[in-house]
């Protein structure tokens, strides 16, 4: 009995058993599309519905008449300009002095032998378990007492360096031959010039894998900023939506407006780097 | 060329950011947290008495602490165990050479994308009265009402809520791993009879997914242990304290009630637990043998 | 390695840093100087961008009337849930000069010596005090005197449906609980309530229950603030009236913690509101519902709840005390009181403003508005102590046990007041 079947059956599907695999499956398939996708279409057909649809419940499936108005309302209804620019200027910051710091750090781990270097490594990981709630308090009062809060200081500083960066550019830099240092250093450069002239170009995925998540996961962060200020000028995009939700509570339609339009950056940014950030988080897991 | 004890300066230069970065954002924090929890701070005042274990026994003595320990209980084992599961799932579906599986990859990804003020805000939309779910039970002649101001639902629904948002995170991790099994084990697997799908994940797919488990399991672990934004953005800890959460307690005994001892405190526990389940983890795993051979 | 090299590393490192510290630590460069001009700051939560812009020329004029004083003015945006983190926030950095925030926090600010006594420039400025609402000057004091100075006013009153009380056939508005309880009957059917229930365990909640707690003839403190007293009789009757209202049916939860917002009563899904004089010109924008107020009804005796907000002067200079002083006298003149109130629905606090012939025919014109300015007469504040928000949580804790069937009204106050003692306790 055995022996007659010799065909394997396996997830490699031979051409011809395609559809019956098909059938089975696309149950699943649409199952999990609309779990996962519909939410997305209902908040846009939210953004787009009148004020009565929104208190009555009543909204159509598909937007016959969809009212682009509320995005205009939900945008001048709050200084959100600002706050698109303090978050650009927190992110853009966060996200170079990361890369700056992790390719250092990285290189030195991965490229030079010196006493400690194991446990310095573990030391950094190490952090990436710690949940920043648990030390916020700390960072609050020393950003406190160094009168930085509500400013870009704190808003960037504590970030300054993460882990994970470290982690993904050491790994990165152990992929590359030695045959690289060697030369260049016989060219008479030195570890400087090695890391920023033939190391950190050819690192080049680990950059921008690194620039992505980070520029996506400050774009979105909420608790340091929601910490580290105070008045509404240095307010980030997460920070003036939830103020907009302390205003407009059951004015869902714009609240669903806004929702849409500060999302709308990251999903640009995904749809640009989509394999860099995939192949980030799969080889490394975590960005938190 | 440099010499061996020129590039250890070397090294220390490269190293210096991040690690006085380091130094001064975690550790000292962490340093920190634990002197605080043995001193009574109101956040204002110039002095901070030494109080011994006072903060942690107030602490354990707070009306509402078990019921938070029991809430985050629920919180993180309702969210690691479904999000992972269903991340599974849906990394065997779009593993499978099917039509349309770059867009199921894409569509079960995309929560993840968005920040949880985004996705809390909609699920409080969703989940208000006469909303969408509203609407949906209606259907199976159930009115829950609204699902955040109801103490009985708000803690499973900002679960759901995080669930959505988690599994095609853990989807991703999980095709990674899907991905280094070699389809010639399938093929080996098959000559030996195991043919039906369930006995080939179970005897192969999943034990050679367990090193891939095994980080997923702790990545969520800490990002379930540390939520707040969904949080503070969908119920305030609220109805009844219902969905007040150890992270979210903290913030609570610091900046509404002023009582910083007592907020250290509860951070040094959330500390101690979160590395004991750490190493926990790894001795677990490293112990059994999970790794397939 | 050659030399040019050597230099590279040090001029790098020192521009990651000077990239890393950009934007930092510049947040105040007030002068602190006790000569020459003064520049102070002023932080407000005002929602309004009408009534924020009058604010600004307001401050203009009184730059003009006061040479060498300068004022910069910053919105921190603060909903309910978000003011308590201000505090810590505003404690921890420099401090503005003028803050703008209820003076419930007085107690707490004055007690950790962060503010200035308002009291102490009294006579050099030839402050006349008497020309405050005493109750309202009562809502800034700490052991005895005086620290924050009144800046707008407000209380609770009800908002009505018009056209939901005439469908019902209700003439008069209810004036007591028993006729409330009876008139929300009457307004509820199929998917309209009579009632909005705030809830929660947040000040808006808890600030809308004291009234009933006074109403019944109960207190929150004991007269010599040494004890907490709502868990009384007057305590448990009060939040069971509010329990009847639920267990009824005639009432339904407002937002959770969010309850001060219309959406429910603009969409007619409820007929009456609790809510206060500032939303009357969000009120006139809309035109799906026709609305009137009436005043809180009573039980034993009629009260409502004095809010609003003080400026607070933050402990810096001599000069920069005192110019901000200067400020928030000129908030309490008539001319600026009258121009404020008519713009956003506050109330004035001085007696002066109130009479004047320009808001007497504001209040002509505005009839809404002067059922809270009626109501001022029964006005209570909270006690400006700074356990008060502490005892303010467990108080709200309270509510939603009861409410939420979780606790009896009785056991839950009980549980709360243990709370509120030892926060009190602790405090003094």
């Amino acid at each position: 009995m055995v022996e007659a079947t010799p065909a394997p059956k396996a997830p490699v599907s031979p051409k011809r058993r395609r559809p019956a695999e098909f059938w089975r499956y696309v149950p699943y398939m649409v199952i999990a599309i609309v779990v996962f996708g519909f939410p997305f279409y209902w908040i846009i057909v939210g953004s787009l519905s009148s004020n009565t649809a929104i208190a009555t419940g009543s909204i159509p499936l598909f937007p016959l008449h969809p009212r682009w108005a509320n995005y205009r309302d939900a945008w001048a209804y709050t200084n959100f300009a600002r706050q698109v620019l303090n978050t650009l200027i927190m992110a853009v910051a966060v996200t170079a002095s990361q890369v700056i710091t992790s390719s250092m750090a990285g290189f030195a781990l991965a490229r030079m032998r010196f006493p400690g270097r194991q446990a310095l490594f573990i030391g950094f990981v190490a952090t990436l378990i710690i949940p920043f709630q648990v030390i916020a308090l700390p960072i609050f009062v020393l950003m406190a007492n160094l009168h930085w809060i509500n400013t870009f200081g704190a808003l960037i500083v504590p970030t300054a360096v993460n882990a994970f960066g470290i982690f993904l550019y050491r790994q990165f830099f152990l992929t590359i031959p030695e045959s690289f240092e060697e030369a260049a250093m016989l060219d008479g450069a030195n570890p400087w010039q090695v890391l920023w002239r033939v190391y950190w170009p050819l690192a080049k995925p680990a950059t921008v894998t690194l620039s992505l998540l980070t520029f996506i996961a400050e774009w979105n962060s909420f608790y340091l900023p929601f910490l580290f200020t105070e008045t509404k000028s240095m307010y980030t995009v997460q920070l003036g939506l939830v103020a907009f939700q302390g205003e407009f509570a059951t004015v869902y339609n714009l609240l669903m407006a806004a929702t849409v339009f500060i999302s709308i950056p990251v999903f640009v940014l995904y749809l640009m780097g989509q394999r860099a950030i995939i192949e980030g988080i799969a080889t490394t897991g975590t960005k938190g | 060329m440099v010499g061996q004890r020129r590039l250890r300066w070397w090294a220390a230069l490269f190293l210096a950011p991040a690690v006085v970065l380091t130094a001064v954002f975690f550790y000292y924090p962490m340093a920190y947290i634990l002197w605080l929890s043995m001193h009574h701070w109101n956040g204002l005042s110039p002095v901070k008495p030494f109080t011994g274990l006072a903060e942690f026994r107030h602490l354990f003595k707070q009306p509402i602490f078990g019921l938070v320990i029991r809430n985050t209980a629920i919180f993180v084992v309702g969210t690691v165990v479904p999000s992972i599961a269903i991340g599974l799932a849906l990394a065997l579906l779009a593993n499978r050479r099917l039509p349309f599986r770059s867009f199921l990859r894409g569509v079960s990804f995309a929560p993840y994308l968005v920040s949880f003020v985004s996705a809390g805000l909609a699920w409080v939309w969703m989940g208000s009265s006469g909303g969408l779910f509203d609407h949906l039970m209606g259907f199976l002649g159930f009115h829950p009402g609204n699902l955040v101001d109801n103490p009985s639902y708000a803690l499973l629904y900002v679960i759901a809520m995080y669930t959505w948002k988690m599994a095609g995170y853990n989807m991703v991790l999980y095709l990674a791993g899907l991905q280094t099994i070699p389809r010639e084990i399938y093929e080996a697997g098959a000559i030996d009879g195991l043919q039906d799908g369930w006995t080939q994940f179970r005897t192969i797919t999943w034990p050679l997914l367990a090193e891939s488990t095994f980080f997923v399991v702790i990545i969520n672990l800490i990002f379930s242990f540390r939520a707040f934004s969904a949080i503070y953005v969908m119920t305030n800890g609220g109805p009844v304290n219902s969905t007040t959460t150890l992270v979210y307690y903290i913030w609570n005994l610091a900046f509404v009630q002023n009582s910083w001892g007592q907020a250290a405190a509860a951070s040094a526990l959330l500390l101690i637990v979160v590395l004991a389940l750490t190493v926990g983890m790894v001795r677990y795993f490293t112990k059994e043998s999970f790794r397939a051979s | 390695m050659t030399q040019r090299t050597r230099w590279l590393a040090p001029i790098a490192m020192a521009s990651l840093g000077s990239m890393v510290l950009a934007g930092c630590g510049t947040s105040q460069t007030a002068a602190k100087g006790s000569t020459g001009p003064v520049s102070l700051t002023f932080e407000e939560g005002i929602q309004s961008p009408q009534t924020e812009a009058y604010l600004q020329k307001q401050i203009a004029a009184f730059e003009k009337s006061h040479p060498g004083i300068h004022i910069s003015m910053q919105n921190y945006g603060a909903a309910d849930s978000e003011l308590p983190k201000l505090e810590s926030s505003v404690a921890a950095h420099d401090p503005p000069n003028l803050l703008w925030i209820a003076p419930a926090y007085t107690g707490q600010f004055a007690s950790s010596d962060a503010i200035v006594e308002a009291q102490k420039y009294f006579k050099s400025t030839n402050f006349q005090a008497s020309s405050i609402f005493p109750g309202l000057l009562k809502t800034g004091e700490y052991h005895g005197k005086v620290w924050t100075m009144p800046f707008d006013a407000n209380d609770l009153g009800v908002y009505y449906n018009k056209k939901l009380f005439a469908k019902a056939g209700i003439t008069t508005p209810p004036a007591t609980w028993t006729q409330f309880l009876a008139d929300a009957k009457k307004l509820t059917s199929n998917g309209t309530y009579g009632f909005e229930m705030p809830i929660g365990n947040q000040e808006w909640t808890v600030w809308i229950w004291e009234t009933l707690l006074w109403q019944a003839g109960g207190h929150l403190l004991n007269s010599s603030q040494t004890k907490v007293a709502f868990d009384s009789p007057a305590g448990i009757k009060a939040l069971e009236y509010w329990n009847t209202l639920m267990k009824d049916h005639v009432a339904t939860f407002g937002p959770l913690n969010d309850s001060y917002q219309l959406g429910a009563f603009e969409s007619g899904k409820v007929a009456m509101t609790i809510n206060g004089p500032w939303n009357v010109a969000a009120l006139q924008q809309q035109h799906a519902v026709s609305y009137g107020a009436f005043p809180l009804p009573k039980d034993k005796v009629a009260a409502t709840n004095i809010g609003g907000e003080s400026l607070f002067i933050f402990n810096t200079t001599p000069a920069q005390d005192k110019a901000a002083f200067l400020f928030a006298k000129y908030v309490t003149t008539p001319a600026f009181q009258i121009g404020y109130d008519t713009g956003s629905g506050y109330l004035p606090v001085s007696k002066t403003a109130q009479d004047s012939a320009q808001y007497q025919a504001y209040l002509k014109k505005n009839p809404f508005i002067n059922v809270f300015v009626k109501e001022m007469a029964v006005g209570k504040a909270r006690p400006p102590i700074p356990a008060y928000p502490q005892i303010s949580a467990d108080i709200g804790n309270a509510i939603e046990n009861t409410l939420y069937g979780r606790m009896s009204a009785a056991a839950a106050l009980h549980q709360a007041s243990v709370q509120a003692q030892q926060a009190l306790d602790a405090s003094s």
